[in-house]
């Protein structure tokens, strides 16, 4: 199992952590450079952390654990008016976008109201495209509890409610954190930082589960390992947005028309099989029609190949 | 500035009572507001928020506060009462443009394209602008889910009743007796 991690240090000789992390079969994920400090995204296996520790611990950088990364995160939102947007919404997605994580905010079409709140089977299904989810609720109990819980069922991933109450087993939600609520100032106070790390902490619990859950069957190729075949494809370049290939906990999502690119991607050779072998491609629900690739289990290829042999 | 909010969830109406405090600030209204009152019971579902503005001044024609002169490209205007200013200044770019209206110096103000005696017979209202602010600053306070409405309105007080059910008539009764109350005074 990968351990994903945030390296910060100078830029001089952080070559040698680079060489280090893919002699040891880890990935960089992203890069970013800042006049002569350099930030790193790193995957690195398990098995070989303390050797890491030791060459940043050399270099003089910090290593930092990112429970996040590798993962997209919904931040969704009851609405897109000012009484929403863009406090708290924004500060907690780019808290989490701090600690590693992709988000995307989500204002829902008619989450505002007590009884008349509700979430289409489209909103559900992109939601449901993340790996996990922040919901952000308001300042009344009985409103939280009754009324806006229910626009959780039926969601299949981690879900995390933030609130004002303090209150408890909100249904259908994996973690709440209160004292939020809705409000018309930043999140800057020693307080409001630590409901943020309240956040990031619950949402880091859920994918380290989610992880477990993965190794258990584990998946037929890691996701970074496609990643690093789709971004050397020629056909990359197309993408016009920020970031054209988004990690998932098992797959990919790629910022091109599936309409347009899905049967190219298909058709990637990796490790001398297709692509569409180790994974299904499918049309993303939101209103770009991304490309969405579903990692299959080891077992799934081995029952398909199975049934293949006696067919 | 008062601010007395009722309902049964404890936490709800204190974070209500810091949310208008803190929209009010923000819109720049918080000296012209005399007392709030708030009536929250979000399992009826009712919201009712009533307001006392302090008193502002009657409506006055501008050529009564400043002195108006044709110029080239327009009409200069130099304020006589700054108690106005504002007011003045509001009035103008809302009818004519900020593009077409500035002010060069504290008591003068140049309009281009306008006549003198276009603007000597215009009146202001500061109360009609204070109610205009208050207003917006309910609209951003009240639930967004909560869109059917019923106000009242009398000299210096709104009451803004809101619900997402059909509006009942026991609730406008309340909202009569908040409207009552808040232009008596708390």
């Amino acid at each position: 199992m990968y351990r994903f991690m945030t390296y910060e240090g100078g830029v001089y000789r952080a070559n040698e952590l680079v060489e280090m992390v893919e002699d040891l079969g880890g990935h960089i994920i992203q890069t970013a450079q800042v006049s002569r400090e350099i930030i790193l995204t790193l995957a690195i296996p398990e098995e070989d952390m303390q050797i890491i520790e030791k060459v940043a611990m050399r270099l003089r950088g910090t290593l930092r654990e990112g429970a996040l990364i590798g993962t997209e995160i919904g931040v969704i939102s009851p609405s897109v008016s000012r009484h929403h947007l863009p406090h708290p919404v924004c500060d907690i997605a780019e808290y989490l976008r701090r600690m590693g994580g992709v988000t995307n905010i989500i204002g829902m079409g008619r989450g505002t109201g007590r009884r008349i709140a509700q979430i289409s089977m489209t909103e559900k299904a992109m939601i449901d495209e993340y790996d996990a989810a922040v919901f952000i609720f308001g300042n009344f109990e009985d409103c939280i509890m009754n009324q806006k819980a229910r626009l959780l069922s039926d969601l299949n991933i981690p879900i995390i409610v933030t609130g004002g109450p303090d209150i408890h087993n909100i249904p259908h939600a994996d973690g709440y954190v209160c004292g939020i609520g809705r409000r018309t100032d930043r999140m800057r106070k020693k307080e409001d930082i630590e409901r943020l790390e309240e956040i990031a902490r619950l949402l880091g619990r859920c994918i380290e589960d989610r992880r477990r859950e993965i190794a258990e069957d584990p998946l037929s190729i890691d996701p970074i390992e496609i990643k690093q075949y789709v971004d050397g494809l020629p056909i990359i370049n197309q993408a016009t947005r920020h970031s054209p290939t988004i990690l998932h906990l098992d797959g990919l999502r790629i910022k091109l028309p599936y309409d347009r690119y899905a049967d190219e991607i298909r058709r990637t050779k990796i490790l001398g099989k297709r692509l569409d072998y180790f994974a299904r491609v499918t049309k993303s629900r939101n209103e770009r029609g991304d490309i969405l690739i579903k990692i299959l289990p080891e077992s799934a290829i081995q029952a398909e190949s199975a049934a293949d042999f006696r067919n | 500035m008062k601010i007395v909010v009722d309902g049964k969830d404890e936490y709800g109406n204190k974070s209500y009572a810091k949310l208008a405090q803190d929209i009010f600030f923000e819109l720049g209204i918080a000296g012209l507001i005399e007392e709030v009152h708030m009536i929250i019971e979000p399992s009826a579902p009712l919201f009712i928020m009533s307001i006392r503005m302090k008193r502002t001044r009657s409506p006055i024609k501008i050529r009564d506060v400043a002195s108006i002169v044709d110029t080239k490209h327009g009409c200069n205007l130099i304020i006589r009462d700054e108690g106005y200013a504002a007011n003045l200044l509001s009035m103008l770019w809302k009818r004519y443009g900020s593009l077409n209206v500035e002010q060069p110096s504290r008591l003068e103000i140049v309009c281009k394209g306008v006549k003198a005696d276009e603007l000597a017979g215009l009146r202001l209202r500061p109360v009609e602008e204070l109610k205009t602010m208050v207003l917006n600053a309910m609209w951003q306070i009240l639930p967004e889910g909560f869109r059917v409405r019923y106000s009242f309105a009398s000299g210096h007080s709104l009451t803004i009743i809101a619900t997402e059910d059909v509006m009942r008539e026991e609730w406008i009764a309340m909202g009569r007796m908040a409207h009552e109350k808040i232009s008596r005074g708390l």
